[in-house]
């Protein structure tokens, strides 16, 4: 069970008294404390409100959709310390790789029955989505001309993107990428839904790019649902992301299908 | 104050148009709550960005929790307050760092079970009214504390720091005052404005 599966659970099954009541004060407090302000110098920052209504029509509108099967909890949306970098040569063969990833995937049911929660390795979470999820889909990267996407040697960077719409959950995987650091600038991630306005894909969050080359794998785990994902982009963003961007930067498209 | 402004406002519930599937109600429940949720989670984040984090997973737990809302229990802006309290606790535990709110041990008001008439039907503007009416029947100093330590996000710790008072004190008042509160929210009948002198 997700994080947020098992909010909504504990919201319904263990919604006490104390809670409503620390609710109801705390929304008193609130509301005695607005009334008289002239100016709200704290004000929910205009393009947040957006953001919020639009992802809300969206699960308003198809809540069916909201019916993500778990396949790992991996990582956190801005932990960029869940970034993975593969090795650089497998030591199993493609079908020995699939077997062992369909072990992978058992022993994490097996195990998140036991534990509710057991994060699992990137590669092993692609290599899980692949196997289990018939459904899943794989799309290649373009680049544009950002220079992040060129190497010294004039290379450029390439790689997929794997995504589930059963389970929400993907694995990026990215070569010749431009290390970034995250002192100062990020990549960030949004999802572009079928169902939803275009003007707010979904926020997929920031991650880095290590140095030392190589391949590297980065977990998606969105927090907010992802009907029909129909593009994957790349931004190049300050530290920590953005809440809207500006999409000055765009570093790479994977159109899902394309 | 303004406990009479506060007080004649009365809100037809949003979040059951919203478990029904009417897209429209999303804004003007964005609208009406953006405020407190937001008001909460900036004291509760790290920075504005961690805030807009966690008001986009309060709205997202709203809207999947909308059908659960049951106005007989709660006002819908307490549920709201509730549900964006729970979210925050939660990004406070994954955090490991900053403000953690404070929890109740499980059971703390097992005490007051006869006191309270669970099947109590309040409709949602004297729920609202009472939570307004409970503040007012504090005392200042225990007003004070709840406010520290429900909307601040104050720790008793850090509670007991800024007022001087001993932690043992600021527990008790706090727990007292939300005894007292529930109540006289679960119960119909119990008299309001009595003030609170302990």
């Amino acid at each position: 069970m997700s994080t947020d599966e098992r909010f909504s659970s504990e919201i319904d099954q263990h919604t006490s008294d104390w809670e409503l009541v620390a609710g109801e004060l705390t929304a008193a407090l609130h509301a005695e404390r607005v009334i008289g302000q002239v100016a709200d110098s704290t004000s929910i920052p205009a393009g947040l409100v957006d953001r919020v209504v639009a992802d809300g029509e969206v699960m308003v509108n198809g809540a069916s959709m909201v019916s993500a099967t778990p396949i790992a909890d991996i990582g956190t949306r801005r932990d960029v310390g869940s970034n993975a970098p593969k090795a650089s040569a497998r030591a199993l063969s493609m079908a020995s790789g699939w077997l062992a990833a369909a072990a992978v995937f058992v022993f994490w049911v097996a195990s998140a029955n036991r534990t509710g929660k057991i994060p699992m390795r990137a590669d092993a979470l692609r290599d899980s989505i692949l196997v289990s999820d018939a459904t899943a889909s794989t799309s290649l990267w373009t680049a544009t001309a950002d220079q992040s996407t060129r190497g010294a040697s004039g290379s450029v960077a390439s790689g997929d993107v794997v995504w589930s719409a059963r389970a929400q959950r993907g694995v990026m995987r990215f070569a010749g990428l431009l290390p970034n650091d995250r002192r100062r600038w990020q990549y960030q991630l949004w999802i572009f839904d079928k169902r939803r306005d275009q003007r707010f894909p979904v926020d997929g969050g920031v991650f880095d790019i290590p140095a030392g080359g190589g391949e590297v794998l980065i977990p998606i785990n969105p927090r907010i649902p992802v009907g029909d994902a129909i593009m994957f982009a790349i931004t190049v963003e300050p530290a920590g992301g953005v809440v809207v961007s500006t999409r000055e930067r765009l570093a790479l498209l994977a159109k899902v299908g394309g | 104050m303004g406990g009479t402004a506060v007080a004649t406002t009365v809100s037809i519930p949003l979040l059951p148009r919203i478990a029904a599937g009417d897209e429209r109600a999303v804004r003007e429940c964005v609208g009406r709550y953006a405020s407190l949720v937001w008001s909460l989670a900036r004291r509760w984040s790290v920075d504005a960005l961690d805030a807009e984090d966690a008001v986009q997973e309060v709205f997202v737990d709203l809207w999947r929790t909308a059908a659960r809302f049951d106005a007989t229990r709660a006002s819908e802006a307490g549920w709201v307050a509730m549900v964006a309290r729970r979210r925050l606790i939660d990004r406070s535990r994954r955090r490991l760092r900053g403000p953690v709110l404070e929890q109740f041990p499980t059971g703390f008001d097992a005490e007051d079970e006869s006191e309270c008439d669970r099947d109590a039907d309040i409709d949602r503007e004297s729920r609202a009214e009472r939570a307004r009416a409970v503040l007012r029947a504090l005392a200042p100093a225990q007003r004070r504390l709840l406010e520290l330590s429900l909307l601040e996000g104050k720790t008793h710790d850090e509670i007991a720091r800024e007022t001087d008072l001993p932690l043992g004190t600021v527990k008790s008042h706090i727990r007292r005052g939300l005894q007292r509160a529930r109540a006289l929210l679960m119960a119909t009948t119990l008299p309001i404005g009595v003030e609170d002198a302990r």
